[in-house]
């Protein structure tokens, strides 16, 4: 692929990339190629690319060529192989993820298939580390399950192809519904669909926590000790992602910690655990959760993390509901009545300052990243404030 | 906020740029420019507001002040506190200096490390004592969080979500 390629393709884009990101990206077209064709200025250790921004760190054309020549490695059997509407989504800070539509002729017979790419990003990201095979595998578990989980196709480690590891899912047709939606009644259109979609997000959760994931080899996740293992382990993770990101003190996150520390409940079982299970992370279509979505932070813990998770403020938006969808009371008795897992106050308490220490700690990794140049991605400076919303709620749950 | 003014003043700047090379009406365009013009300028001017640093300072004093009262005299102090009962004492009592924003975060390292201690040695003080500890640290948390939440805007998450 030569520089005036490049050009007619992408037409102008700004872009910032060291040095070696910038030749896997390009196809082969090296840096100082591009730098005499196009300009550039120097800024770190970054090449800054005068092209304009459409779409920063990403050429949207050369992605396109490098999967289409992945998918046709992976489907050999299949001839005159195009892709339709290849997009990339925006709507999430972490993973990059494409969506595109294949179509080809296979034995005859014309097959076409939808598909979303998600790639671990090339710069840091705002959970930390990224395992790609551990999301690959759990999806792929769960394919013979009552789980509504996108069913997947492949997974690279390597980076030799699109610069980082992936995996390619089926894409879901839906809708996503989100807890700051613009609409008048919230999310849904009425009490029916929002009482339908709540009792289908309890089922879906308790067909995952019932999963037994030793039998569908999930044991790599990293199985927690039995009684207050499964908690103090989750406190420790995020303890220690908090020593490694903080860039100012933070008093009240570590006396939540304390607290933690102190109050850590016994598990009732070991689960999978979502991790982030809630509204904004399922897609919905003819009234029903076709898939679960957002996967990064899945481990095996405490079932009853994931409820904690659920009743966390932020994903309430303007209701009283949990996760915009169902009562406290009736999150409790459904779960109950679903797994046999008795739910108490208590319990769920602990999880959700736990989960508010997690989602705060999200924030701090974010602000972390942006402020050591390594995302400069300004709404990731934005949670660099927006955490004290965190600390509130931790604060009202503590009694501080 | 966390993130240092210069890093958030430079991405500003980066971004707003690339913005404005997006916007297609002229006087748009123009406008943009010309907050640049002016963001830039304000990024060699602009500090932390003072006043909210040396409350927060002032506020930590006043805190480690009451702890070392608590735990008393040096002599009845017991052992397991008396190295910390001598570091809040110095630090309830030296002036920041022009650092504002080392000088508050070294005094909340502080606060951490003694309720850290305080919860570790616990049963080495009275009850009443760390009861009225807890009391105080809670208050002045209490107090920054309200500083804190006073200050913040809501956030356009689906503004910010959209592209």
């Amino acid at each position: 692929m030569n520089v005036e390629s490049v050009l007619g393709k992408v037409g102008k884009f700004k872009v910032c990339f060291r040095e070696e990101q910038l030749t896997n990206h390009a196809g082969g077209v090296s840096v100082d190629e591009l730098a005499k064709h196009l300009g550039h200025r120097q800024r770190k250790t970054a090449l800054v690319f005068d092209l304009s921004a459409t779409d920063r760190y990403t050429l949207i054309p050369m992605i396109e060529e490098k999967i289409r020549a992945y998918l046709h490695s992976k489907l050999p059997q299949a001839s005159s192989l195009a892709l339709r509407n290849f997009r990339r989504h925006t709507e999430g800070w972490s993973w990059e993820t494409f969506s595109f539509d294949a179509s080809w002729e296979e034995h005859g017979r014309k097959v076409r298939q939808g598909y979303v790419l998600r790639k671990e990003p090339d710069r840091a990201g705002v959970v930390g580390k990224y395992d790609t095979f551990a999301q690959f595998r759990v999806l792929r578990a769960l394919e013979d399950t009552p789980v509504a989980a996108p069913p997947v196709f492949w997974y690279e480690l390597t980076r030799d192809i699109l610069g980082a590891p992936f995996f390619i899912m089926e894409k879901v047709e839906g809708e996503i519904p989100l807890p700051w939606a613009d609409k008048e009644h919230g999310p849904f259109a009425d009490a029916a669909e929002q009482h339908n979609i709540a009792r289908q997000f309890i089922e879906n959760l308790a067909h995952l926590h019932t999963v037994d994931w030793q039998a569908k080899g999930l044991a790599f996740l990293g199985a927690p000790q039995p009684g207050q293992g499964a908690a103090l382990q989750e406190v420790e993770k995020w303890e220690t992602q908090l020593n490694q990101v903080e860039l100012t003190p933070m008093p009240l996150l570590r006396r939540a910690l304390l607290w933690l520390k102190q109050h850590a409940p016994i598990a009732p079982r070991i689960s999978i655990i979502h991790g982030d299970y809630r509204l904004g992370n399922f897609i919905c279509g003819d009234g029903r959760i076709v898939a679960m979505l957002d996967w990064e932070l899945v481990h095996l813990g405490d079932p009853l993390e994931d409820i904690g998770w659920i009743c966390l403020r932020p994903w309430r938006g303007r209701s009283q509901y949990m996760a915009s969808l169902i009562e406290r009371a009736e999150l409790y008795q459904l779960y109950e009545s679903l797994t046999g897992i008795h739910v108490t106050d208590e319990h769920v308490r602990f999880y959700e300052v736990l989960g508010n220490l997690k989602l705060a700690v999200i924030h701090l990794t974010a602000a972390r990243a942006f402020e050591d140049g390594t995302n400069p991605d300004v709404r990731l400076a934005t949670m660099g404030h927006h955490y004290i919303f965190m600390l509130k709620h931790i604060g009202e749950l503590l009694d501080i | 906020m966390i993130n240092s003014l210069e890093r958030l003043f430079t991405e500003i700047i980066e971004t707003l740029d690339r913005a404005g090379q997006s916007v297609g009406d002229p006087y748009a365009r123009s406008q943009v420019f010309a907050v640049i013009d002016i963001v830039t300028n304000l990024a060699t001017r602009v500090e932390w507001k003072r006043s909210d640093l040396e409350a927060t300072i002032n506020d930590l004093q006043g805190l480690f002040r009451k702890i070392v009262n608590l735990l008393g005299k040096k002599s009845a102090c017991p052992a397991a506190f008396r190295t910390l009962q001598e570091q809040l004492s110095s630090a309830a009592t030296t002036r920041p200096g022009e650092d504002l924003v080392t000088e508050r975060d070294r005094l909340s390292r502080l606060l951490i490390h003694a309720m850290e201690r305080f919860t570790v040695a616990r049963a080495q003080l009275p009850v009443t004592i760390t009861n009225e500890i807890d009391q105080l640290c809670n208050a002045y948390l209490r107090r920054q969080l309200d500083r804190d939440v006073a200050l913040a805007r809501r956030p356009m998450f689906r503004q910010m979500s959209q592209a």
